[in-house]
């Protein structure tokens, strides 16, 4: 009936694809200035071109981060079906593209508040989603004490002219943390609301790519400013107490996964988890820069390069995790019997291979994160050899849990997919074509993860001009087959080790043709496999969660010395009380003594304050 | 023909360590049945297992006794990549560059989260809640087995045990303190290989018997065995021959080499008689003790690298 009706755009064809073909478009793009190294373009305000202020900046860095984040968009777009046609993903998308290329800190700032603006849609207010919300505004609004002092673009920062010159370089720098680690999820790791991001009630799907995009937006801030303003402020205490702030809530993080029965929270917290660990590369590059002080350190090329490709994996990696959770949920907890049966048995294995590739297991990508992060520790200067040696073990100790409680809780999500598989009758089912789509994102998201696990060297050649940009000092040490932490020392060949294992593999399998299938085993204990399995009774024993009401009697039975102290403040309490009721008699009996002789009294009051006055003086 | 040389004598290498692997495992039970007074343990019980671990055994096991291979399968490649990996007589091998301490020992690790896996299989609870008591108890060895590396990389600068064997050749004769905290780490790791045998419990348990016992018994050699070696290097890693001596010499080497050969097997002999000694005389029923022991060694182990640290410069 209008002029301009309400669903203009909604039956133009071909127009839900227009995301993902935008996402291609930009992941294009990005490839293409990372592979040709693009110098820094930028755009000026256009009709306020005498302020020189640019307006969106495009460099390597920001390139990079782009690539990372479209490479996500297109796995979420292409698998599910809400999110090429929903608003908001859109919207989201626009903006986080945004921020990683503005200039301005006006219009920085003004695009982080419209993101959490946007984000409070997804909270949840059971949750004490609250607090959560309100902490990375107080990280942007104290982002505006840099304004005290003069007005600053995103690239000018870069600069260290500028950088010593401001007076507030400490509350500068923790509320970037602060709003970094906010948007990383290392805050709300540290509470019990994982679930502030709750679960779209209007439609089946689910909104995981929020994390992904929230924690590309992190790091490329952290990897911007962080390390920036760290190699200004010569502040080695701020970087140790980020290292530690990061390790504590990841290590919060995997408690919870071991803690939590839903699938999708205990992912989310894996996801923090890396998260946190990769805090420790960002600190421990940060106090490189400031310990080397703008000289050349070959070392900084291996610890970005391990940075870089850290951030990779984990955010491909938990996107395709969180696609495989939102398959599972969509397809099981919704509609249980639209699902093929053989759909379920691969989504099994693809959660048994993501823990290959994820966790820290050789020859993995999870596997050469660490590796890189570990030796990265080898690089500490010596200018006082016990302290940071001392450092180290403090920091190597934090990661033996770290990895304990990783492995433990990818377990334990293999534990909570096999309940909620078998829980289900999947006997009647069709199939449907969505899937298709998603199992291709999927898969997508397989190949890429594994051919970095293979060829690491591949996001070394992305991350060099990036790296470049950085820190001016690279030494072109990784290729692509190999990777040194410094010339003539320890060499990581991913593709060497599972060129062996292949081998070994076809070895196996080609002799095993040998033997005929159908003959039986004739073996000496003569033992035989029963075909017939219980599968539903497997689970119910086997779960690392340890009980929250175990841990609290292990805890009052460890610190009973409190329970003692809580038993005499009782009996103090007791005699207090009997006390009162004692005196408590004679209160009638005083105040009519008091209203009787109330002149005397007053009389009294005086003459004590007349006679000490006097001593006084 | 240093390159033909070094060829043969990995594969040697390769070969002497997964054909010995269940022959150290059956000398170790030998020396703990005669410390303990008992009768020795039939050879022909070993020699059956090997039988079964033959190659055409492996492939019967592979089409239809057991359903679930793959997991085995990528246990046992995990080893024998990792005794492929790791240095036993010489240094300088084609897989030397390849012998980082981390990835070896992670390579190791694999083996005990796939027989997890493979526990949630199997219906019955028994094998399953031992399989978790056990994965359990191997995770807790984690800071022990960073801080290993950590000692190394202090030590050497570098964290491959190639470098390691290069590093104190280059050294020549050192005081004993360096050699010290590798020696204690060392200890801490025989803490771990202390109850490695435990997947011999299973026999005709949940589906574990026949061929599938054999193979998961091998995979468990063949772990003792890398374990073993990997302590032989830390404990003395001049004996191992080194190709790069006098200027690359090869008459050398080739001199050096049954020297290296001759203290790698008096080292396992060694070992494991200490190991049937620890199992006789020690007796340490939870595995949560073993843990704290190897804990504090590997702790000691820095302790004792930072006392030849100046606190000054």
């Amino acid at each position: 009936m209008g002029y301009f009706p309400k669903n203009f755009l909604k039956n133009v064809p071909y127009l839900k694809y227009l995301t993902f073909w935008g996402c291609i478009l930009g992941l294009i793009l990005s490839f293409i200035a990372l592979i040709f190294q693009v110098k820094t373009a930028s755009i000026s305000y256009p009709f306020l071109s005498f302020t020189k202020i640019d307006f969106f900046v495009l460099d390597q860095i920001s390139a990079l981060f782009l690539f990372f984040l479209f490479s996500s968009a297109t796995l979420f777009s292409l698998s599910l079906v809400g999110c090429s046609s929903d608003r908001i993903f859109r919207i989201m998308l626009v903006n986080s593209v945004l921020i990683i290329l503005t200039g301005d800190f006006y219009c920085f700032i003004m695009l982080s508040g419209t993101f959490i603006l946007l984000l409070s849609r997804f909270l949840d207010q059971e949750n004490k989603a609250f607090l959560w919300s309100i902490l990375p505004l107080l990280g942007v609004g104290s982002l505006f004490i840099l304004f005290y002092n003069r007005h600053l673009t995103m690239m000018d920062w870069l600069s260290p002219i500028v950088i010593t010159s401001s007076f507030y370089l400490f509350c500068i720098s923790i509320a970037i943390a602060v709003f970094c680690c906010s948007f990383i999820g290392l805050i709300a790791g540290y509470k019990r609301c994982v679930s502030n991001i709750t679960l779209g009630i209007r439609e089946a799907y689910s909104e995981y790519w929020v994390y992904v995009f929230m924690a590309v937006i992190g790091f490329y801030l952290l990897s911007r400013f962080w390390l920036q303003n760290m190699a200004a402020s010569n502040d080695i205490l701020l970087d140790v107490c980020f290292i530690a702030g990061g390790m504590i809530g990841a290590i919060w993080a995997g408690w919870q996964c071991l803690s939590i029965q839903q699938l999708n929270q205990q992912v989310y917290s894996l996801f923090i988890l890396g998260n946190g660990f990769l805090t420790q590369t960002i600190g421990i590059l940060s106090i490189l820069s400031i310990l080397s002080k703008q000289n050349f350190v070959p070392w900084m090329n291996f610890g970005y390069h391990g940075l870089y490709l850290g951030i990779a994996v984990q955010i491909i990696g938990f996107s395709t995790a969180f696609l495989l959770t939102n398959l599972i949920q969509r397809r099981i907890a919704i509609l249980p019997f639209d699902f093929p049966s053989t759909w379920l048995i691969e989504t099994k294995r693809l959660f048994l291979c993501l823990v290959f590739l994820l966790s820290a297991l050789p020859p993995f990508a999870g596997f050469t994160v660490l590796w890189m992060n570990l030796h990265l520790l080898f690089a500490f200067p010596n200018d006082h050899q016990l302290m940071t040696r001392l450092l180290i073990t403090l920091l190597v100790g934090g990661d033996a849990i770290l990895i304990f409680l990783m492995l433990l809780g990818w377990l334990s999500v293999i534990i909570s997919v096999k309940k909620i598989v078998f829980q289900k009758n999947t006997d009647n089912a069709s199939i449907d074509q969505n899937l298709l789509r998603s199992g291709l994102s999927i898969y997508g998201g397989f190949i890429f993860l594994l051919s970095i696990s293979i060829f690491p060297g591949i996001l070394f050649y992305l991350s060099n001009a990036a790296i470049e940009q950085g820190t001016h000092n690279v030494l072109p040490e990784s290729s692509i087959f190999s990777f040194t932490a410094f010339e003539g020392k320890a060499r990581f060949f991913p593709w060497a080790i599972i060129l062996i294992y292949g081998m070994v593999l076809w070895i196996y399998y080609e002799l095993s043709k040998i033997r005929n299938v159908g003959e039986s085993d004739q073996l000496p204990f003569g033992h035989s496999v029963n075909p017939q399995r219980d599968q539903k009774t497997i689970f119910i024993q086997s779960s690392f969660n340890f009980g929250e009401t175990a841990f609290r009697n292990m805890l009052l039975r460890r610190l009973s010395f409190i329970v003692k102290f809580k038993d005499y403040c009782v009996k103090l309490d007791k005699c207090y009380q009997i006390c009162k009721q004692y005196f408590l008699n004679y209160e009638e009996f005083f105040r009519e003594r008091m209203d009787i002789s109330k002149e005397k009294i007053l009389l009294w009051i005086l003459i004590l304050g007349f006679l000490s006055t006097f001593i006084m003086v | 023909m240093f390159w033909l040389a070094i060829f043969v004598l990995t594969l040697i290498h390769w070969g002497m360590l997964l054909y010995g692997a269940s022959w150290v495992m059956w000398l170790e039970n030998c020396f703990e049945a005669k410390i303990q007074g008992l009768s020795r343990p039939p050879y022909k019980y070993y020699k059956t297992q090997l039988r079964m671990v033959n190659i055409h055994r492996f492939s019967s096991f592979s089409i239809h006794t057991f359903p679930y291979k793959d997991y085995v399968i990528i246990a046992l490649c995990g080893n024998i990549v990792a005794a492929a990996l790791i240095p036993s007589f010489t240094r300088g091998m084609l897989t030397g560059y390849l012998s980082d301490f981390l990835l070896i020992t992670g390579l190791l690790f694999t083996s005990f989260l796939t027989f997890f896996l493979l526990s949630l299989k199997d219906t019955y609870s028994f094998s399953r809640k031992h399989i978790q008591n056990l994965l359990f108890d191997r995770l807790l060895f984690l800071p022990v087995i960073f801080f290993i590396f950590i000692i190394i990389g202090y030590t050497t600068e570098e964290t491959s045990l190639d470098g390691l064997v290069a590093y104190f050749h280059r050294m020549g004769n050192i005081s004993i303190i360096a050699y010290t905290p590798l020696v204690i780490a060392a200890c801490a790791l025989l803490m771990l290989v202390w109850d490695m045998p435990d997947y011999k419990d299973m026999e005709g348990k949940d589906c574990f018997g026949g061929s599938d016992h054999g193979l998961m018994l091998y995979i468990n050699d063949l772990q003792f065995m890398v374990w073993l070696s990997l302590i032989a290097v830390l404990i003395w890693p001049q004996s191992l021959a080194d190709p790069s001596i006098n200027g690359g010499d090869m008459l050398s080497w080739l001199r050096s080499l049954p020297f290296g050969l001759i203290a790698w097997i008096g080292k396992i002999i060694a070992l494991c008689f200490i190991l049937a000694l620890f199992r006789s005389f020690l007796f340490l029923p939870s595995t949560a003790y073993r843990s704290g022991i190897a804990m504090i060694l590997s702790f000691l182990a820095i302790i004792v690298h930072f006392s030849g640290l100046n606190g000054g410069e």
